[in-house]
């Protein structure tokens, strides 16, 4: 029951967390650049695609081609809820939001 | 014994699922994973009450889904041994008889439903005793204990063994003779 009871705290410990990182104005990026790596543009590119494939609702509008140029549409856009976590070898990481970094022209 | 208990599992959200409440849609995927299901960690699961998902999920590579965390409870019927439990005869067979309790049916043998030499009428559909001629018939309400479980892994839904042979177990009507049977002599009479 103890532990029932510290992993719901645990959990909205967490969650209340990463909202407010999500929805504050300011946010400073310490692990890796301050832009979207091409490795998670691609892994990101790709996870959506896949979802907008599968049916998931897009937060875009228009006419793509494919469901890749609508998830890199959504991307530059900064209209995902997708958070990055990155982490370090020893184990420490963060969770940035996807809006919070540049995506350069790739 | 019934119980709610508190279980943590993760959750798939379907693609097709993003943008709906997550926790009905929770409900759905933990209601068809888990409801009507045997465990011997947790007995019978019979139903599931509400679910806490974590919001943010993870996505794994390969699937167009998100996985959540979920903390949900569940209503389930674990039978433990000793335990005394009512119940409805459902069928009566050559070897026993099988009373429903809760979710399962229990096996109530043909040796152990009375403390006197039976006979069973498959024709009438009853269980006879052939020294105080009491009946077992199908819809009658009996009290028993649990003497015997075993709840299988995966598909089997588990075996329950119950007994009627010991004083003041049995169908309801016994039960109300051997109650009138204790308390009138003593009365009477002291040992």
């Amino acid at each position: 029951m103890r532990n029932q009871l510290k992993f719901i705290e645990r959990f909205k410990f967490i969650y209340a967390t990463l909202l407010k990182k999500d929805m504050s104005e300011e946010f400073a990026v310490k692990i890796g650049p301050p832009r979207l790596t091409k490795y998670e543009f691609a892994r990101i590119v790709g996870a959506r695609a896949l979802m907008l494939s599968f049916g998931a609702p897009s937060f875009v509008q228009g006419n793509f081609k494919n469901t890749f140029e609508m998830a890199e549409y959504e991307i530059r856009q900064k209209v995902l809820p997708i958070i990055i976590r990155r982490s370090l070898p020893t184990n420490e990481y963060q969770d940035v939001p996807l809006r919070f970094l540049n995506v350069p022209i790739i | 014994m019934f119980q709610i208990l508190t279980v943590e599992d993760v959750i798939r959200i379907s693609p097709k699922e993003f943008g709906n409440n997550i926790e009905i849609v929770a409900i759905k995927a933990l209601k068809e994973k888990y409801e009507s299901t045997v465990s011997s960690d947790y007995g019978y699961l019979i139903k599931v009450l509400g679910v806490n998902v974590e919001k943010i999920g993870k996505i794994i590579q390969g699937d167009g889904a998100t996985y959540h965390r979920a903390l949900f409870d569940a209503l389930s019927f674990y039978p433990q041994i000793g335990e005394i439990m009512e119940g409805e005869v459902v069928e009566i067979t050559d070897f026993g008889a099988f009373v429903k309790i809760g979710p399962a049916d229990a096996l109530l043998h043909i040796s152990q439903v009375m403390d006197d030499y039976v006979s069973v009428d498959l024709k009438g559909g009853a269980i006879v005793g052939q020294n105080t001629k009491r009946q077992l018939k199908v819809g009658d309400m009996v009290r028993a204990k649990i003497i015997a479980v075993s709840i299988g892994k995966g598909m089997s839904m588990g075996k329950i063994g119950i007994t009627c042979r010991q004083p003041f177990l049995g169908s309801l009507e016994w039960i109300k003779e051997d109650v009138k049977k204790a308390t009138t002599p003593q009365q009477q009479g002291t040992k």
